[in-house]
């Protein structure tokens, strides 16, 4: 028994300093002139799912809930938004040229037509992030147009 | 040892008669779709070098990692369309940008693999101008 209260009390000092230590997910940014929605790049329905399933880890405008900054939550979401934004950043898509634009939308429609995104661990506590097949097709389609869009520019 | 100067010419010959045949595929690659197309990516003697030293190995039929191999494969690049070509230079140049590739586990092992500035810079713009040529 005292050696359990010793563990728990340990994990639970461990827990308390982790809340000042760890480092927090990236703070979000006001202003995004280049933002691929603000450009209307993306309208209605599309840029709803968008919002609602890929901002979260791949543009400046996180939703971030409360227990986002709490450790060791706030670890894991720190490191999925960093990596998706080095990835894809909506909220930054006009800073990218041509090239690049065209290859992160084949991209999308990749991950889309893979079930790679959004990420699993993210659906499972959103659960109204995840994409029906009739979203994923309608992001598809507007990934294939948008590329069209971008290679006639 | 005779018997197998005896056998030697036989050898030669149909090493001869090999590389005979693997000849055509190399000079006129054509693409899927039956019309021969130019080969668009050249390698200059020094990017081929640098290439040689610090990513055939992981991206070529010798290397064992399947994720590299099929994200990026030197060898096939000219037999791609002008659309995978684009997208292959710019996962090229965003990997070296983003200092993905080559990848750090394997520089921490290996520090003489990294990519020196000067390398960074020959292997980016070598992609960037064949990417421009390609949005022609
Ligand atoms: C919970 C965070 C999260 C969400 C939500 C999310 N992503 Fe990602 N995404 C990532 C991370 C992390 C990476 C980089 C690592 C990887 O590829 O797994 C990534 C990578 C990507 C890539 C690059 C993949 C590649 O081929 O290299 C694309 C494209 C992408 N995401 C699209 C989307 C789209 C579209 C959505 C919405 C439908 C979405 N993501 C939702 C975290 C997320
Ligand atoms: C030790 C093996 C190794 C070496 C050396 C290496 N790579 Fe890679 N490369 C990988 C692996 C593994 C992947 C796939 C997983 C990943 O993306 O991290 C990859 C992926 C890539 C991709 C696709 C990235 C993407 O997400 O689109 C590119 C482009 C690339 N490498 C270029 C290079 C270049 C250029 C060099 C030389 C400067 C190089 N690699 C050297 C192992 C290697």
């Amino acid at each position: 028994m005292k050696v359990l209260k010793i563990v728990g009390g340990l994990l639970l000092a461990a827990l308390i300093i982790a809340q000042f230590v760890a480092p927090k997910p990236p703070a979000n940014q006001e202003e995004n002139p280049g933002d691929l929605i603000e450009n209307g790049l993306a309208e209605g329905q599309v840029a709803q799912l968008l919002k609602n399933s890929c901002y979260d880890c791949h543009s400046n405008q996180v939703n971030y809930p409360w227990y986002s900054y709490v450790a060791p939550v706030s670890i894991l979401v720190r490191h999925d938004v960093l990596e998706g934004k080095e990835e894809l950043n909506f909220s930054e898509w006009q800073d990218y040229d041509k090239r690049r634009k065209l290859r992160k939308l084949k991209e999308v429609g990749e991950v889309l037509e893979e079930d790679e995104m959004p990420l699993g661990i993210y659906t499972l506590i959103h659960q109204g992030a995840k994409l029906s097949d009739a979203d994923k097709e309608s992001l598809i389609e507007w990934s294939e147009d948008l590329m069209k869009r971008t290679m006639a520019e | 040892m005779k018997r197998f100067w005896m056998f030697s010419p036989v050898l030669l010959l149909t090493l001869l008669f090999l590389g005979q045949n693997d000849l055509p595929t190399v000079s006129s690659p054509a693409s899927e779709s039956g019309t021969v197309r130019l080969d668009t990516i050249q390698y200059p003697a020094k990017v081929k070098a640098v290439i040689d030293a610090k990513c055939y190995d992981c991206h070529s039929e010798k290397g064992d990692d399947e994720d590299a191999k099929e994200e990026l494969l030197w060898d096939n690049l000219n037999k791609l369309s002008k659309m995978d070509q684009l997208f292959s230079m710019d996962a090229i140049i965003e990997s070296i940008e983003d200092g993905e590739m080559p990848p750090e586990d394997h520089i921490k092992k290996h520090p003489e693999a990294a990519l020196s500035k000067e390398e960074a810079k020959l292997l980016t713009e070598w992609a960037d101008a064949i990417a421009s040529k390609l949005m022609e």
